[in-house]
């Protein structure tokens, strides 16, 4: 089912916390909502999932205008943060509960948890109370809980943020089976940028209530719209420097990195740190520390006043203290300095 | 049955339960012989009573006997209580060193139950499990100083411990016993409410006291109202408390916070301050003087008791609502199904606590009722003072007390976990 947002905005009594935004969830994909806290990203699930009214804008549901629809009509199953499992239910109970208020015979409901919980792997769990699971198994139940009613759209609220960190690399590729098993629709709100880059076919980044960009995880990692997209994807972070295009070459301090075809002016220039490469031809930067990591090796040195981090094969990476190092150009990233905007060639 | 113990504990179960039946029917035999004296007699006439063949039976003899059989009550339904909890843990096997040591100190309090055949039984039992769970020798790595000074420490500490418990203990136990004591006194024992007097033989219990305390007071009726009362309160208390606190909680609405804070303040105005303005409103708006409505509807809510499920309600997550929400749960169900259960052991504190308030109320019951519809605690006051002397014949009225406060004692047996919760957040209250 697709889902397309049109002009969906959320004003709170002071604050726009979603400001006009017009994005579309493409049918059966899963689709990961990303952006810092306080981004909007969280209101605007609860829009789709219906719990919260937009100010303005409409929101379809393949053709259906569900705008003003109540949240048990519009067919989603929503998981919460925090799993929202009854506490004095057990995890049969839990799961069966949405199917009470769908008329079904006892029979079927049975038949549809039992289903349920083989397809997330709970089927031992059944008689438990929610407190006596783990984690990443509370997590499953409410996966479970959230598709018996067979949804037309999966919503989870940043599903993996209250799993330690290796449950989180385990249940993030549980989650991207049942979705691929299931073919379901779905949408998941996180601020982790490597667990939406991972897992998702599409990411839609947000800031102040804004869509930033959307798109395929790599292209957008490779293809950062502006500087905020730029510095909030992709872990180390990238390196910003101020530079300046001066008669068509692309300068940092005294260091010329290449040539662009833009008019001169004062440029906000971004280097990831994997992009640079080891060159004889490059320029020289004095190393003042290194960590090595089996593979790579993140070197730190000094480039023009900032402190940069590159991250090279370990095997090109000498005990020589300078180092002479090279950037392909398509890998240079040059924004506007005021609007933060990618300049385009 | 798998193993000797079980058959054991069964024996011993059986033997208490068999001594316990015993003595209740003998008991109830004797006070059904006893005789009510006259009203008026200043001093106790020596009665005698025939019984199963016997005759001329001093009614002194049957005091012990009656006693005994309420000293053999006293002893063995503890006992029994605890053999039974026990039962479970030797039918396992799941018991310790220590369950040995309890059964053996029960064997030797049911000496005192004059149930040898429970003693002899338990003592057995008790020994087995030693034999079988031998003492642990822990081996400590301490020197020897250090060792002997951290038992001194924790002896000391034990010590001082009980001693200060012992003492609390006394001085809240003290004013029962002397009720109990006083209950059952003869007049001529009894000098003056005064004089305390801690010490009766068996011979001078005079047990017909709470028969005669029943007759001269119709506490079948009192407790027949009070029971009434008690229990529509709580039923009206529970369910008004449950909506109100459930909209304080959940529901959002323009002044909201206004009104909570308003009926907050109420809690701050000591409850005398407005008996008289309620008993205006009751006696001459609806003229329901001397009615049960006038017992029930005033007390049919309490804003205490909003509060504390409010704050319940509250703490259940926001998701959970949403969750349902989502799931097509409408807020009546959501009530019913999810934060009802969530919340049921402060709806148990709320209904104990509210039942014990109607079992002790005094001023108000006083105040609107005449004596068809008097509670337990204003028959007490009024029962046993005779209106031409105002004198109040004590040991009746401490009979009565004794057979009032026994149903409150069990119910703080029973739920002592859930007032204790109560009582904890009020301060005060219960």
């Amino acid at each position: 089912m697709e889902v397309r947002l049109e002009g969906l905005t959320k004003q709170f009594t002071e604050t726009i916390a979603v400001d006009n935004v017009s994005v579309t969830f493409e049918s059966g994909k899963l689709i990961g909502l990303l952006g810092p806290s306080g981004c909007g990203k969280s209101t605007t699930l609860f829009m789709i999932s219906g719990l919260l009214k937009p100010t303005k804008g409409k929101i379809y549901f393949g053709n259906d205008d569900v705008t003003n629809l109540a949240p048990e009509k519009r067919g989603i199953g929503l998981v919460f943060q925090n799993y929202a499992l009854y506490p004095h239910m057990t995890v049969q109970q839990n799961i069966m509960f949405p199917l009470e208020n769908l008329k079904l015979s006892r029979q079927e409901a049975l038949e549809r948890t039992k289903e349920m919980a083989t397809l997330v792997g709970i089927n031992e769990l059944l008689d438990r109370k929610p407190a006596q699971l783990s984690g990443g198994q509370q997590q499953r139940v409410a996966i479970a809980r959230a598709l018996v009613k067979k949804p037309r759209v999966l919503l989870l609220d940043e599903p993996l943020s209250n799993l330690d960190a290796r449950l989180r690399l385990q249940t993030r590729e549980e989650i991207r089976r049942i979705q691929r098993e299931t073919g379901i629709t779905t949408i998941f709100v996180t601020h982790d940028q490597e667990e939406a880059m991972s897992i998702s076919d599409k990411i839609i980044v947000m800031s102040k209530g804004l869509v930033q960009q959307e798109g395929i995880p790599q292209v957008v990692y490779n293809k950062p719209i502006n500087l905020f997209v730029s510095k909030f994807l992709g872990n180390p972070p990238i390196n910003t420097f101020d530079g300046k295009i001066s008669n068509g070459k692309i300068i940092i301090g005294d260091i010329e990195l290449g040539k662009t075809n833009c008019n001169d002016q004062n440029v906000v220039i971004g280097i990831r740190p994997e992009d640079f490469k080891v060159a004889e031809d490059g320029f020289e930067v004095s190393i003042t520390d290194l960590s090595r990591i089996g593979r790579d090796t993140t070197v730190y040195f000094n480039l023009n006043g900032i402190e940069t981090r590159a991250l090279i094969n370990s095997e090109e990476v000498s005990t020589v203290n300078k180092i002479k190092l090279k950037v392909k150009r398509e890998k240079i990233h040059l924004f506007n300095p005021e609007a933060g905007d990618c300049i385009n060639e | 049955m798998k193993n000797k113990l079980t058959i054991y504990s069964i024996i011993t179960i059986f033997s208490e339960l068999v001594w316990i039946i015993g003595s209740l029917l003998t008991f109830y035999y004797f006070y059904r012989l006893l005789d009510v004296p006259e009203e008026d007699q200043i001093f106790d006439v020596i009665r005698s009573y025939d019984f199963l063949g016997f005759k001329n039976v001093p009614e002194t003899t049957l005091n012990i006997i009656m006693s005994t059989c309420v000293l053999i009550l006293l002893i063995s339904t503890p006992l029994l209580v605890m053999n039974y909890k026990n039962h479970h843990t030797l039918k396992n096997e799941t018991y310790e060193r220590e369950t040995g040591i309890y059964l053996i100190i029960a064997g030797i309090l049911s000496i005192f139950s004059l149930n040898i055949f429970a003693t002899v039984v338990c003592i057995l039992t008790g020994i087995t499990i030693m034999i079988k769970k031998p003492r642990v020798k822990i081996k400590f790595v301490e020197t020897e100083f250090e060792k002997k000074d951290i038992k001194i420490k924790s002896f000391v500490n034990t010590l001082l411990l009980f001693f200060f418990l012992s003492i609390v203990a006394i001085i809240v136990i003290v004013p029962f016993y002397w009720m109990i004591l006083t209950s059952l006194m003869s007049k001529s024992n009894f000098s003056d409410y005064t004089d305390m007097n801690l010490y009766l033989p068996f011979s001078d219990m005079y047990w017909i006291n709470f028969k005669e305390a029943l007759t001269k007071a119709d506490f079948g009726l009192y407790i027949k109202n009070t029971l009434i009362v008690a229990f529509t309160t709580t039923i009206g208390t529970v369910f008004t408390t449950i909506l109100a606190a459930f909209a304080f909680s959940r529901l959002e609405f323009k002044g909201r916070e206004m009104i909570f804070t308003t009926l907050l303040m109420t809690m701050m105005v000591p409850g005398e301050l407005y008996v008289i303005t309620n008993f205006v409103t009751i006696s001459n708006t609806f003229h329901w003087y001397n009615t049960f409505e006038a017992l029930i509807v005033p007390f049919i809510t309490d804003v205490f008791y909003i509060f504390f499920l409010r704050q319940t309600f509250k703490q259940i997550p926001d998701s959970l609502y949403k969750a349902a929400k989502v799931d097509g749960c409408s807020d009546l169900k959501f009530l019913m199904r999810v934060m009802i259960p969530i919340a049921m052991p402060t709806l148990i504190t709320i209904t104990i606590l509210n039942a014990l308030g109607t079992w002790n109320a005094y001023v108000w019951p006083r105040l609107v009722t005449e004596s068809d519809h008097y509670l337990v605690s204003i028959a007490l006051r009024t029962s046993f003072t005779n209106s031409a002397t105002q004198m109040t014949d004590y040991r009746l009225q401490m009979a009565a007390a004794t057979i009032i406060t026994v149903p409150i004692l069990i119910v703080f047996l029973f739920a002592r976990k859930y007032i204790m919760r109560g009582v904890g957040r009020s301060g005060t209250k219960g």
